[in-house]
């Protein structure tokens, strides 16, 4: 039965990325035909998993595109095929019909919440945990829950990759092979971040009231109880230095460029460099590979539409650190400016929830741009601004797709876009 | 005018900070100038200086440790609900007010016994839109559950009825409510998204009614009334 779900998802692979489908549905048939498909896979080189709340995706990619740019063969999920499915799916791909996988890296972006799934019945050799956030409430319900989850998968046998800055995740797993990155570069320390969702403001260790130095952003900074003395642990790869009108950064003493320079692209650049170290390439070549890299923009998207210039900035659903650092990427643009922001019922359960709204500080937009509230959801957002102190006069409310674009005229400066992943075309085309 | 934030640090999830906002606001346009004191474990607290207190929901391991500081405290919060102060207890802070809850390691922690119930934490998480009245009125209301815990026990001095939870029909009664003391187990802006609660919570505060104009937030109530099915 092994066989026939790997030629099941191979046929069927095929033929739906022919339709540009294909990266979760394969997996989830095969599986289901033989459960247990994912433990009788043989990877001949080092399999290597992201995981964390935010920066997945982007740092995979990062970890992905380097490994080959040092002549490494690497197999690799597509973005967003992160579940269970997806990574079947790659698998069953990259496999020959006897399990074998030949290739120097397996690298596989892994949801949190399905780790515990996915690594039921095989374990990663490294595994990345970038940050733990409070994301998707209805998926992950609380930062606990899913770090009780990683706990259980980060096991002695994997290598944990983990952020210093982070006091929730740089704690997790039972393995003793721990290796870190961190940041001490003063373009990101800030004394305050203006932001309102704070994970961790007691000390994962005995409850007392954390005390943060400098912050990155939310959560992420430097921290020490003065109580127990939990502080961050000693970094292995230090981000030193950013430059972000060059879009450079210094590593360990190396400069490296980021296609990315911003705040979390700095990070997960580090990141990157760490998991591909770790793994036992030359870092030299892992810099210089690093630098070699072109971002996946696809959060990122420069328009113009009736010669007005936006921009797309997408953010993960109901995650409100994603959308305040989405805001900090508006407030780092010059002039005057409006902010579209469609929000939209939860995609995956349908559920009228908005509590995410309350964790965003759209406090720092007030009086400083224009927005104009889009989506099933917009008056929600609109009372949200009113107790942000916006005017009224700065927010339009265009629930309907079909009022999009006469908000939008009414409106000045440049557009920047702010959305989930799932409503980007949706709302772009109700501008147009 | 003194409003007391307690456990700020301890227990704060999701959207929570909605009602406190609300309430800041809206007693500031007042012009009542109102601040807020947050306190947390150890520290000193006169319950008798506040117009209100609020406490928002957390992870089960803060709660616990919440818990036996607020056990510290069992008589001056005791005496406090009993001479009237407004209390807006959300999430699974309520459970410090019940006999106690055991959380999913299956360690009890004992709650200040004010109501005949338990909480437990558990594995599966519950998810429902929520349509409910206050108990024996008949103004729709709408909130939102989103809890791996349960409450075993029912109290007669309850909160809401629950009309509909999609869909599930073992829902009946839901909260607690006796003197001003308000608690729920349902998340995030609960006031911001009830225009009606805001105006009772900001009326007890000021222990006066004070007017604002809240049609934008009648507006999103009752779209979202109608999506759920619970005409306005």
């Amino acid at each position: 039965m092994f066989v026939f779900a790997v030629i099941f998802a191979k046929i069927s692979g095929f033929l739906l990325r022919l339709l540009g489908h294909g990266s979760d549905l394969p997996g989830r048939l095969a599986l289901k035909i033989y459960p247990r498909l994912l433990s009788r896979f043989q990877v001949s080189g080092r399999i290597i998993a992201v995981t964390g709340s935010n920066g997945k995706t982007g740092t995979a990619g990062m970890i992905a595109g380097a490994l080959r740019a040092c002549g490494k063969s690497v197999q690799t999920n597509p973005i967003g095929s992160n579940m269970t499915g997806g990574i079947a799916t790659v698998m069953c791909r990259a496999a020959k019909l006897s399990g074998k996988i030949d290739c120097d890296y397996l690298v596989l972006e892994t949801d949190e919440r399905y780790s515990r799934l996915i690594f039921a019945d095989f374990k990663p050799d490294i595994m990345l945990v970038t940050n733990l956030f409070r994301d998707q409430i209805t998926r992950n319900n609380n930062v606990d829950f899913i770090y009780s989850i990683l706990d259980n998968v980060i096991t002695p046998e994997v290598t944990l990759v983990a952020n210093a800055c982070d006091p929730i995740s740089c704690r997790v797993g039972s393995t003793q092979k721990r290796v870190y990155f961190g940041c001490t570069a003063p373009q990101l320390l800030a004394g305050e971040t203006g932001v309102f969702t704070q994970d961790c403001k007691v000390c994962p260790v005995c409850k007392h009231r954390l005390g943060y130095e400098k912050y990155i952003y939310n959560h992420i900074g430097v921290f020490r109880c003065e109580h127990c003395g939990f502080e961050n642990p000693r970094a292995d790869f230090v981000l030193e230095s950013v430059d972000f009108a060059a879009k450079t950064a210094v590593i360990n003493g190396n400069a490296v460029s980021c296609d990315s320079a911003t705040a979390y692209g700095f990070m997960n650049l580090t990141a990157a460099a760490a998991v591909c170290v770790t793994a036992g390439e030359q870092p030299q070549a892992v810099y210089a590979a690093l630098s070699s890299l072109k971002t996946n923009k696809t959060r990122l998207r420069e328009f113009e539409i009736n010669g007005r210039k936006g921009i797309m900035i997408l953010s993960k659903n109901q995650n409100p650190v994603s959308f305040d650092l989405s805001i900090s990427e508006v407030l780092r643009m010059e002039g005057k400016k409006t902010v579209v922001a469609y929000i939209n019922n939860i995609n995956h359960t349908d559920h009228r929830d908005t509590t995410w709204l309350w964790d965003i500080a759209f406090e720092r937009l007030a009086g400083r741009a224009q927005m104009v509230c889009a989506g099933p959801r917009a008056y929600d957002l609109a009372v949200r601004l009113k107790y942000a102190g916006f005017a009224d006069c700065d927010v339009k409310i265009a629930r309907k797709n079909s009022e999009v674009k006469a908000a939008v005229e009414a409106t000045e400066g440049r557009l920047c876009v702010l959305t989930e992943l799932y409503d980007a075309a949706t709302i772009m085309e109700a501008i147009k | 005018m003194k409003l007391l934030w307690l456990y700020d640090d301890l227990l704060d999830l999701y959207g929570d900070r909605g009602n406190p906002a609300a309430l800041e606001y809206r007693l500031a346009e007042a012009g009542l100038e109102p601040v807020w004191d947050k306190k947390s474990v150890g520290d000193e607290i006169d319950f008798t200086q506040y117009s209100l207190v609020y406490i928002g929901p957390g992870l089960f391991s803060n709660l616990a440790v919440a818990a036996a500081d607020l056990l510290n405290r069992r008589e001056a919060v005791l005496a406090a609900i009993n001479s009237g102060t407004p209390f807006l207890v959300i999430g699974n802070a309520p459970a410090m007010f019940m006999e106690g809850f055991t959380d999913a390691e299956g360690q009890f922690h004992q709650g200040l016994g004010l109501f005949a119930q338990k909480m437990s934490e558990g594995k599966k998480i519950i998810i429902h839109d929520i349509v409910m009245t206050e108990k024996g009125q008949s103004a729709p209301l709408c909130g939102f559950f989103n809890s791996t815990a349960s409450v075993e026990g029912e109290v007669e001095d309850y909160l809401f009825d629950i009309k509909t939870a999609d869909g599930k029909p073992d829902l009946r009664a839901e909260g607690q409510h006796i003197n001003n003391f308000y608690g729920s187990s349902l998340l995030g802006p609960l006031l911001v998204r009830n225009p009606s609660l805001l105006h009772r919570f900001v009326d007890l505060a000021a222990g006066k009614s004070v007017e604002f104009d809240d049609g934008l937030e009648v507006t999103a109530r009752d779209l979202i009334m109608n999506e759920l099915g619970g005409k306005k």
